[in-house]
């Protein structure tokens, strides 16, 4: 035991060192500068909007530099170390809950909050709030899904319904393509604050304007159904049965983009594709591949073989904000860049650049936006859309888990009965309480 | 096959029998070797670090009583004796030691050292208004609180572990200059750390890394099974605190994700896990001989060639090739498509969406990936087999077959043991492939937790708990019950295996 | 006697001519991803992904906009980073199992075994559950923000020393009289492993470097957290990963093909020219253990 580890301890002593000097120097946020983030397609727009803004405020005198971080990944950006995050950066409403959670937000102010409300529509505002207070800067309304069409394959009309879609679909040989594999969108067949749909209103009251925020509680009787005992869970599920038991390969098919895509670029005959359901964000490559025939519509109606009547499909339907990190240096800096970002003028300048939805009411009437073939979709969506709140996993994973069971023909292979279904979905309610709770 | 099989018995066995009953043997025994494992390694261990301390002590007592004023004035001030001794490089090196100790724990150490025990009282809800703007009040995090805690934890253990050298060595030198004995000089010590002391040397850069990047984070984590880091305490607006053993009692019990579910869930993935890794490791290792015996195979040409084609599967980053995978494999994927304009099939066959097909896929696409290693590690290892031993089996008449059964598989397994036991451990957490390939889909049907798929091994479902659930303390909870199993079963299999025995072999 | 012996040639060039029919269907199958990852990215059509094989319109246009195009996505620059970081990592990382792998297989000291049995099972705990906890002691030690590159070359080689495993096994099969006579000449540890142990060792040198190598390309969690969002920080995967996000998947995704060939290519092309002594040192280090 002569020589004791000498080494080892210089090692340990220089990290030690380091450790003190390294904390005590970096417990600031960044440098001098404002790091906005958002979506990868979207910087060259962003670059435009801040060179416009450094015009308009030459004495700024903070440095702006950008980063990726796409409204869909916001929380999982932001949460390992909110204090190293952008300062100003995009979410989708959904996350809300979860970034006021990691301190990630911070609250705009009483009078900031008067004006987005005047300029932009009241859910959009309204999805960035949490306990009384305000947490984002709305700049896009069309986070949801609707209707895309091939006009060769299925007409105006038969897109109104879900078995006219179907129908044309099966007799051109082609395809519709709907995602029952993925929560989001398993939802159509439940959801829908309109009067024709499964789920019927489940709207808040806000300062006299009906917000529709809250869960569409699934254990409840269907719209309309007072003399069946038929509930919101067994309407929706039946449908689901049907389309899959009676097209399921011929013409129908569940899948994501991908499938989409495999769809669009079709054979060696040309596109396979008939309809799908789907978002904004694969309309440029749609109407690439249909060209003339490109076509987009709000969801059709469903026949229910249950209670003999036709529901609307309902949708879930989300806003994206800009948000300031309150670990920012420069709050009041902060927020004024994103109040800018997300003004009238730019959101104009977003729609131009990448058909984003304005939730700006004076940008979203103007002609070029109500001409926009997938903005009129969503628009006409609107009315059947609940607002995606902060659903949690609990939500998500059964809704999941009853898709994919449908989907996957599990344990209802050969006939498809309802009794065959009625302990799933039991299960499936129950699960989904323990969830609201 | 009895355990109590003779010798004699044994040595008239046919190579496969021979295998067939060590595997046999092996599980057999596992029970034994845990009892042996709890009964013996550990006390032994125990007495072990006893008598560590026992000698660390008795080093502070003897300096104590039998010091002079030098020695004593180390036990203050670090390196006093040696510098004292003309010995400057060890004296330096105790007291920069010191000086950066003290100044670590005063600037930045002993703040997270306080709250260690409780993990923060001070919630950050609510606000203040800075600037006409509403600014979150910082509370305690405990997250931070915890890994720095644990960091200055180890630091003042170092820092006891550096006192007690500087001690030792201090009492040392004493004795030997009372000897009239030549003292080491910087120079010596310089000499011996390339010589005698070399593992020193060696060892302590990466030794320093492996504490602080590997064995910090785990001990961390496992700290976070006691504690009630889930969803609702998540830092930093929230806090989180101890709760014993409560998440053991929820993961054991069964309590977690609505009833029964939990249990069920866990035992059907465990069994996927075990099964798929046995099927995962030996379908990879006997196919891989087999194509390395085709590719070495007297007469055959572009031997080079054969190697670098299956080998390019090693060169492409995995999650690329998995994904491309993925995308072939798909119902409306290319393969599907071309197999049914071929007029093979009519309707898609689900590789991926079907629960047992899927389980069939993933193991095949494992072969695709696996392979190659097996038929490179097998290359060299097949050269090395005696030709003779070829040559008298085939005078004997024996077939290509029996060869491959008789002499080559008998040779393989006794050879490459040890690395076929990696590959199980490694299959057992096999998370890239799994996660990459199917994500752990199709999704179990309703009645499971609702997390799970059918092709999720533990690690994958892991993977969900903590980034899909935010439920940390079960998560690092049933990584612990995880880790435990594989950690004693494979020392326990590794320290048998005839490898580490065998370890001085070449001496 | 004659007869025989041609029939069993024949017999012999019948086996051969089976095993040579068996290597091709494997040799199909195993590069039919790679050959469908090359004809995606020559594919001249847009979309994520296709039913068919071949494209009905090819193009080498996916290359050259990879390398030029980058008002989006700065491909070149994500190259350069990831070669510099699996630069380093190789380097360090080399230096780490060797040293390890060399104290553990000739130095005898009382902590050996149970080190090497720590070292064994310390890589059976779950890595990503500890992500969070390695992010903040590099930020303690300021090494996440501007220096986010050093962290991850840090946290990609402070456990490389776990890997000792296959490269102890190859030292120990290195016969150790040759050190023996070297230590009664008067060579210090040091010198017998640099002018004995490390001449010697070639194979398994390049085996390390190559699989060292390898792992930064691919790294996709801890470089995405590292990265936070700023480009100039992007390895291959957190870059080629963001291509894949919802928004520009459809566009992107024969861009992204190509640049799976690029990175790729090299690979490949260092595994043609080293086989040899890859071989040499797996097989050398896997014997042994």
């Amino acid at each position: 035991m002569k020589k004791k580890s000498i080494i080892s301890l210089i090692a340990c002593g220089a990290l030690a060192l380091t450790a003190t000097l390294g904390a005590t120097a970096c417990n600031s946020n960044g440098g001098n500068s404002i790091t906005v983030w958002v979506a990868a397609d979207e910087l060259p727009t962003l670059n435009k909007m801040l060179d416009s803004f450094r015009e308009a405020n030459p004495d700024f005198g903070v440095e702006i530099k950008t980063g990726i971080g796409g409204s869909g990944d916001a929380l999982s950006n932001v949460s390992t170390d909110p204090t190293v995050a952008a300062d100003v950066y995009c979410y989708a409403n959904d996350q809300l809950v979860d970034l006021i959670n990691y301190q990630a937000l911070s609250p705009i102010p009483e009078a900031t909050v008067a004006k987005l409300k005047e300029e932009n529509y009241l859910n959009a505002v309204m999805s960035g709030e949490h306990n009384g207070e305000y947490y984002g800067y709305p700049y896009a309304a069309d986070n949801g899904y609707f209707l895309y069409y091939n006009k060769a394959v299925v007409s105006d009309t038969q897109a109104q319904t879900l078995e006219g879609i179907l129908q044309a679909c099966y007799n051109a040989g082609k395809y519709f393509i709907y995602n029952m594999e993925e929560a989001w969108y398993v939802g159509a067949f439940f959801l829908g604050t309109g009067e024709n749909c499964v789920g019927g209103t489940y709207t808040i009251e806000y300062e006299g304007t009906t917000v529709s925020k809250s869960y569409t509680n699934f254990s409840e009787k269907a719209a309309g159904q007072t003399d069946t005992e038929y509930t919101i869970a067994q309407v929706g599920a039946q449908a689901m049965i049907d389309l899959v038991a009676t097209y399921k390969a011929d013409c129908f098919t569940s899948g994501d983009d991908d499938t989409i895509s495999q769809y669009l670029n079709g054979d060696k005959s040309g596109t396979q594709f008939g309809a799908c359901i789907s978002g904004t964000w694969n309309a440029k490559t749609i109407q690439e591949h249909l060209g003339d025939n490109y076509a987009a519509a709000k969801l059709p109606t469903f026949h229910s073989s249950l209670t003999n009547k036709d529901y609307q499909m309902g949708s879930l339907a989300g806003f994206k904000l800009f948000g300031v990190n309150p670990n920012t240096k420069y709050t009041a800096k902060s927020h004024q860049l994103a109040a800018y970002l997300t003004s009238e003028a730019m959101q104009e300048l977003r729609f131009t650049e990448l058909q984003t939805g304005p939730s700006n009411k004076n940008a979203a009437e103007k002609q070029e936006v109500k001409d926009n073939v997938a903005q009129a979709a969503i628009a006409a969506q609107a009315p059947y859309a609940t607002l995606q709140g902060c659903y949690t996993d609990s939500y998500w994973n059964p809704m999941k888990q009853l898709g994919a069971d449908i989907y996957g023909e599990k344990e209802i292979k050969g006939s498809v009965t309802m009794s065959s279904m009625l302990a799933k979905l039991e299960l499936f309610v129950n699960n989904f309480k323990v969830g609201v709770d | 096959m009895a355990i109590s099989t003779s010798e004699l018995e044994y040595l008239k066995m046919t190579a496969w029998q021979k295998f067939c009953f060590k595997f046999v043997s092996f599980f057999k025994s596992i029970p034994l070797l845990f009892l042996n494992f709890f009964k013996i390694k550990i006390p032994n261990a125990v007495k072990r670090v006893g008598r560590g301390f026992k000698n660390f002590g008795l080093t502070f007592y003897n300096a104590a009583r039998h010091g002079d004023w030098k020695t004593r004035m180390s036990f203050v001030v670090f390196g006093f004796s040696q510098f004292a001794r003309k010995q400057w490089l060890r004296g330096l090196l105790f007291l920069a030691f010191e000086v950066m100790f003290i100044l670590y724990i005063s600037l930045f150490g002993w703040q997270y050292l306080g709250m260690l025990g409780t993990l923060g009282t001070h919630e950050g809800n609510g606000w203040e208004v800075v600037d006409g703007f509403k600014v979150p009040v910082q509370g305690d995090n405990s997250l931070l609180i915890l890994l720095y805690g644990l960091l200055t934890v180890i630091f003042i253990l170092a820092f006891v572990y550096a006192w007690y050298c500087s001690i030792k060595t201090a009492y040392a030198a004493q004795e030997t200059s009372e000897a009239r004995q030549k003292l080491a000089t910087a120079k010596d010590d310089i000499k011996s750390l390339a010589d005698g002391q070399y593992h020193k040397t060696l060892l302590t850069v990466p030794l320093v890394g492996l504490t602080l990047f590997t064995i910090l984070p785990i001990i961390f984590m496992v700290f976070i099974a006691f504690t009630n880091y889930d969803k609702a305490h998540t830092p930093p607006a929230h806090l989180f605190t101890w709760i014993g053993f409560e998440n053991f009692k929820v993961v054991l019990g069964g309590g977690l994700t609505g009833g029964s579910n939990f249990g069920l869930t866990f035992g059907r993935i465990l069994l996927w896990t075990v099964v798929w890794a046995f099927f995962a490791t030996f379908s990879n290792y006997i196919l891989g001989i087999i194509v390395a015996l085709m590719i070495n195979k007297k007469g055959i040409r572009c031997k080079k060639l054969w190697r670098t084609i299956l080998v390019m599967t090693i060169a492409v980053p995995q999650f690329v090739s998995l994904l491309l995978m993925s995308q072939m494999l798909g119902d409306t994927g290319v393969i599907n498509n071309t197999l049914i304009s071929w007029g093979l099939i009519s309707k898609p066959i689900h590789f991926l969406t079907d629960g047992t097909l899927a389980k069939v896929t993933v193991i095949i696409v494992n072969i695709w990936v696996g392979i190659p290693y097996t038929m490179l590690i097998s290359t060299g290892i097949l050269m090395n087999i005696p030709e003779d031993l070829y040559e008298s089996a085939r005078i004997d008449g024996a077939g290509p077959v029996k060869i491959f059964f008789k002499i080559t598989m008998p040779y393989m397994l006794h050879v490459t043991a040890p690395y076929l036991i990696t590959q199980f451990i490694g299959n057992l957490n096999n998370f890239n492939l799994i996660f990459l390939l199917t994500g752990g889909n199709p999704t179990l049907p309703m009645g499971y937790a609702p997390t799970a798929g059918d092709t999720d091994l533990l690690i994958t479902w892991l993977y969900k708990l903590v980034f899909n659930n935010s439920q940390y303390n079960v998560a690092s909870v049933i990584s612990i019950l995880m880790f435990i199993l594989t950690a004693v079963v494979s020392l326990i299999v590794y320290n048998r295996s005839s490898a580490v025995k065998n370890e001085e072999d070449f001496m | 006697m004659a007869k025989k012996f041609r029939s069993k040639k024949a017999v012999e060039r019948g086996t051969n001519a089976v095993i040579y029919i068996i290597l091709t269907i494997i040799s199909i199958v195993w590069l039919l991803p790679f050959m469908y990852l090359i004809i995606q990215s020559l594919r001249g059509e847009s979309g994520s992904s296709t039913m068919y094989f071949f494209p009905k319109e090819w193009t080498f246009d996916n290359y050259i906009k990879l390398f030029t195009d980058k008002t989006i996505f700065n491909f070149p620059r994500w190259y350069g980073t990831t070669l510099i970081i699996s630069l380093c990592v190789t380097v360090i990382q080399t230096m780490i199992v060797l040293v390890t792998s060399y104290a553990l297989s000739r130095l005898r000291f009382k902590l050996r075994k149970p080190l090497m049995n720590l070292m064994l099972v310390l890589g059976m705990f779950p890595g990503f559950m500890s992500m969070t906890a390695v992010y903040f002691i590099l930020k303690l030690v300021g090494l996440t923000q501007d220096m986010g590159l050093v962290g991850l070359i840090i946290v990609y080689t402070a456990s490389s020393c776990m890997g000792y495993y296959i490269c102890k096994g190859f030292f120990d099969t290195i016969p150790k009289s040759l050190d023996e006579a070297a230590r009664i000449d008067g060579a210090s540890r040091q010198q017998v492993f640099f002018k004995i142990i490390l001449p010697l060792a070639k194979p398994i040198i390049i085996y390390t470097v190559l699989t060292a190598f390898m792992a930064p390309w691919g790294e996709y969690m801890f470089a995405s957290l590292i990265a936070n969002g700023s480009q100039e920080n992007f390895n291959v995967a957190v870059g080629l990963w963001q291509m894949l996000q919802r928004e520009t998947k459809q566009e992107y995704f024969t861009r992204f093909c190509a640049a799976a060939v690029v990175v790729s290519v090299p690979i490949t092309a260092l595994f043609f020219w080293l086989q040899k002594y890859y071989v040499q040192g797996v097989t050398g280090g896997s014997v042994k253990g």
